[in-house]
């Protein structure tokens, strides 16, 4: 490869982690502004940190990473099965043909990563971007 | 010109049939390797064809494979189709331009493969018409650089061990 090639590609790499970086910094003081005190948002503090299903751009669960449990919501497709557990969460099990999200594996608080199901137009993402992301439309 | 003809045919229906099996093989046997990141075993088909027989047939390659996978899977215009699709054709307009620039082999597979993730990334917020969904493509496209090189050296591999088929008009 040439050299002006591999710069190319060290300035993607570049570009990828401080979009990561600065995503990290704006979430964590877009979580810390959030008090979650809304009309249709849960209104007592999180033992862990709030985390949204948005479905069709609209937020029908909101549940505490900080508390153990399974969520089971209804998509497109059908249903839905999110495991909490050690302030992590993943999909346990999916009516769908792809299974994306239930590979995606565990997700917790720091890596901000949305789990996507296409199938099931349902997004698994914190509650602050969540929220953005519904006052957007 | 007869022999030609059929020669070519049966290369271009041989690629075909082994980028849709790699697709196929990948989705149900391999799954995500990084978050959402797949090893994109078929673009190496899709880098091989451009190098040996041309764009036409490459073009010719990934449309089947997209069209003919999903198909065998039951999702034709689903959902996956559909960023399926997105990620191939701006993958595909990358192939092409690259090839035109006589890049490196590596090189334009790299950016195949980051051009993949952000075509499907592209048709992922265009089904829910909203940017958030977008906050994954960093993440794609760091896990895109190794998988790219990946399918760079396999492609480059083979290269060395085919001879490059003579192109002929059709």
């Amino acid at each position: 490869m040439k050299r002006k090639e591999w710069l190319i590609i060290i300035l993607i790499v570049l570009l990828a982690l401080g979009a990561i970086v600065f995503r990290r910094i704006t979430a964590g003081n877009s979580t810390s502004a959030a008090s979650y005190t809304g009309a249709d948002a849960p209104g007592t503090e999180a033992k862990g940190e709030w985390v949204a299903v948005v479905h069709h751009g609209r937020i029908i669960l909101y549940f505490d990473s900080g508390v153990d449990s399974q969520y089971t919501v209804e998509g497109d497709v059908g249903q839905m099965v999110i495991e909490v557990k050690d302030r992590k969460w993943h999909v346990l099990d999916v009516d769908c043909y792809d299974y994306t999200c239930k590979n995606m594996g565990w997700m917790d608080h720091d890596n901000l990563l949305p789990i996507i199901c296409l199938p099931n137009d349902l997004v698994i993402i914190d509650a602050a971007a969540a929220q953005n992301m519904t006052e957007e439309q | 010109m007869g022999i030609e003809k059929t020669r070519h045919f049966v290369y271009l229906a041989l690629l075909s049939a082994m980028a849709i099996v790699l697709s196929i093989v990948e989705s149900i046997y391999i799954g995500p390797v990084f978050y959402m990141c797949r090893l994109g075993l078929a673009n190496i088909i899709a880098l091989i064809t451009v190098r040996i027989m041309g764009v036409r047939e490459m073009i010719i390659v990934n449309t089947m494979r997209v069209v003919i996978s999903t198909l065998m899977r039951g999702m034709i215009f689903s959902s996956t189709f559909w960023i399926s699709l997105g990620g191939v054709v701006l993958s595909s307009i990358a192939l092409i331009l690259l090839d035109r620039l006589k890049s490196s082999l590596m090189f334009t597979s790299v950016i195949c493969s980051v051009c993949h993730s952000v075509g499907q990334v592209i048709v992922v917020c265009l089904f829910y018409m909203q940017a958030g969904v977008a906050a994954i493509l960093p993440y794609l496209l760091l896990g895109s650089v190794p998988m790219g090189i990946l399918t760079g050296i396999t492609a480059q591999l083979v290269l060395s061990r085919i001879k490059p088929l003579k192109k002929t008009k059709i």
